[in-house]
């Protein structure tokens, strides 16, 4: 039974396509079979993440106007069995996307047996973010701690319990999850960053992960490597945990404390 | 939206309605101030009479209600109504909250067989007409950029309202989490109508139209807390925390 995930904001620069790239690969290692589309046509970034760029030949687009087969257009990882990626394509715009292009797209994946559908969203709340939500059966919805963010967020969520073909149909609602991205709980002390408990307030859904800001996400973006493989990394760590909870594990929610600094740093204030 | 008065006209001529006016307003305490009022002619447009509109404007007038236009009526009577500076409405304007029947002798034309007795006493009926319906109830947070509205009813929210959300009730509102986003209670002129949260940090509040913005309320005692809002007597929002 094939789950399709859309990986949402609203706002745009929160880590949507950080995220699709982590969980994605996150599943792939824990023996799912993962595709991972890129809906942000006309603004191709995944497959820069992913570390494929130099391997795209055929994109969404081209499958969707028959121009390519699925299977051509399907990037394997190299270094993750089980991970493929359909980049966007970078030369169209969003009015290439249609209903039924992207229903036949995932009706392929699901036929090819893939375990779990990956949907990066644009940012914003136009077509090719509806698109991307609209064969949804959970969802993610990132956002950072601060208020322009959520307030999107919430609207996402709003859009999230309405548009998608699940709402549309009367079937159950998609599944909703909360990651939250760059959190820094020294920055949360000093006020100027939302805390957990006051995003959740706001938002009320249930929590997947928290992302600390962390420098290995953007070393790893900048390398090509999705973050969840720097094992060591903070971030990298804290997504591996959200993939866990996806998969149904219970884990406790880590880096959401604020570091105590030792001795040292205290009397050299460092 | 704005609620209008509107009285349906079925007998025209300006003494029989100065009789049936005095008697109702004789019987019926009721404090216009300058309210704008629609004259209804749908039931006399078969009629041929001549109305006298700036009298019948004037007439009104002395109870506070302020003619505006009218709606309904033939050709004739439009022009009339044209010449006599009053508006035309054309079209529906539905869910009338109150309406005033001014029912003296009826018109020949309109309901000469359908009334076999006619009552002999020139009367004005007043009609409020109040729709009792179950309240809407929301089992989910409201959430930015949605707007649902409870008509004629009750609006029961069982979660948060968020920031860029607007709840509308023509009664009242009452919120079972925080209020981050917009309330308006009592949108079609229900002054009694009541908001009640459990944390008051609202964008905007109204009730009955008259509103208060977040500016305004963040300094009120009760932001932040379980609150009620609600109109005075003098038509000014009051803020009250609750225990």
């Amino acid at each position: 039974m094939t789950k399709v995930l859309v990986v949402t904001s609203g706002k745009g620069g929160v880590g949507k396509t950080t995220t699709s790239a982590a969980i994605s690969t996150g599943l792939a290692e824990a023996g799912k079979k993962v595709a991972v589309i890129d809906f942000d046509i006309g603004l191709r970034n995944l497959d820069l993440i992913m570390g494929v760029e130099r391997r795209v030949v055929y994109d969404f687009i081209n499958v969707i106007q028959g121009d390519a087969t699925l299977k051509q257009a399907l990037i394997k990882h190299k270094e993750v069995d089980n991970l493929y990626i359909l980049p966007a394509s970078q030369t169209r715009d969003k009015d290439a996307l249609t209903t039924e292009g992207v229903k036949q797209v995932i009706d392929e994946l699901k036929e090819d047996g893939f375990d779990y559908v990956i949907c990066d969203s644009p940012a914003g709340i136009e077509k090719g973010a509806h698109l991307a939500m609209y064969y949804a059966d959970e969802a993610i919805v990132v956002t950072n701690p601060e208020v322009s963010s959520v307030r999107d967020a919430d609207r996402m969520l709003g859009l999230l319990a309405s548009k998608p073909r699940r709402a549309e149909i009367g079937d159950t609602p998609v599944v909703q999850h909360l990651l939250i991205n760059r959190y820094a709980p020294n920055r949360v002390s000093t006020g100027e960053m939302l805390s957990i408990e006051d995003i959740l307030e706001i938002l009320a859904v249930p929590l997947l992960g928290v992302i600390p800001e962390s420098t290995a996400v953007l070393q790893a973006s900048n390398a090509g490597r999705p973050v969840i493989l720097e094992k060591q990394s903070d971030a990298g760590q804290a997504y591996a945990d959200a993939v866990a909870r996806l998969l149904g594990e219970q884990k406790p929610m880590r880096f959401v404390e604020e570091e105590k600094k030792g001795l040292f740093a205290r009397l050299f204030g460092k | 939206m704005q609620t209008v008065l509107v009285m349906s006209l079925i007998e025209p001529h300006v003494l029989k309605l100065t009789k049936a006016l005095k008697s109702h307003f004789e019987q019926h305490v009721m404090n216009f101030d300058n309210t704008p009022l629609l004259l209804d002619l749908s039931l006399i447009e078969n009629s041929q009479k001549w109305i006298d509109f700036p009298a019948v404007t004037a007439l009104l007038s002395n109870y506070g209600l302020q003619v505006i236009g009218v709606r309904g009526g033939n050709d004739q009577q439009k022009a009339q109504a044209r010449a006599a500076r009053l508006a035309i409405f054309d079209g529906q304007i539905k869910d009338l909250a109150a309406m005033v029947t001014p029912t003296t002798e009826p018109a020949p034309q309109a309901m000469s067989e359908l009334t076999p007795q006619p009552s002999p006493e020139p009367q004005v009926r007043v009609e409020y007409v109040k729709v009792l319906n179950p309240p809407m109830v929301i089992r989910h947070p409201v959430r930015s950029g949605t707007e649902p509205y409870a008509h004629a009813s009750d609006l029961i929210v069982e979660g948060p309202v968020s920031p860029g959300a607007r709840v509308m009730a023509d009664g009242s509102i009452y919120i079972h989490g925080p209020l981050r986003g917009s309330a308006c209670a009592g949108a079609r002129g229900l002054t009694g109508a009541r908001i009640f949260c459990e944390v008051f940090e609202p964008e905007i509040v109204a009730i009955n139209g008259v509103y208060l913005p977040a500016e305004r309320l963040s300094e009120t005692p009760a932001w932040g807390k379980r609150a009620v809002v609600e109109m005075n007597e003098d038509g000014k929002l009051s803020i009250r925390a609750m225990a």
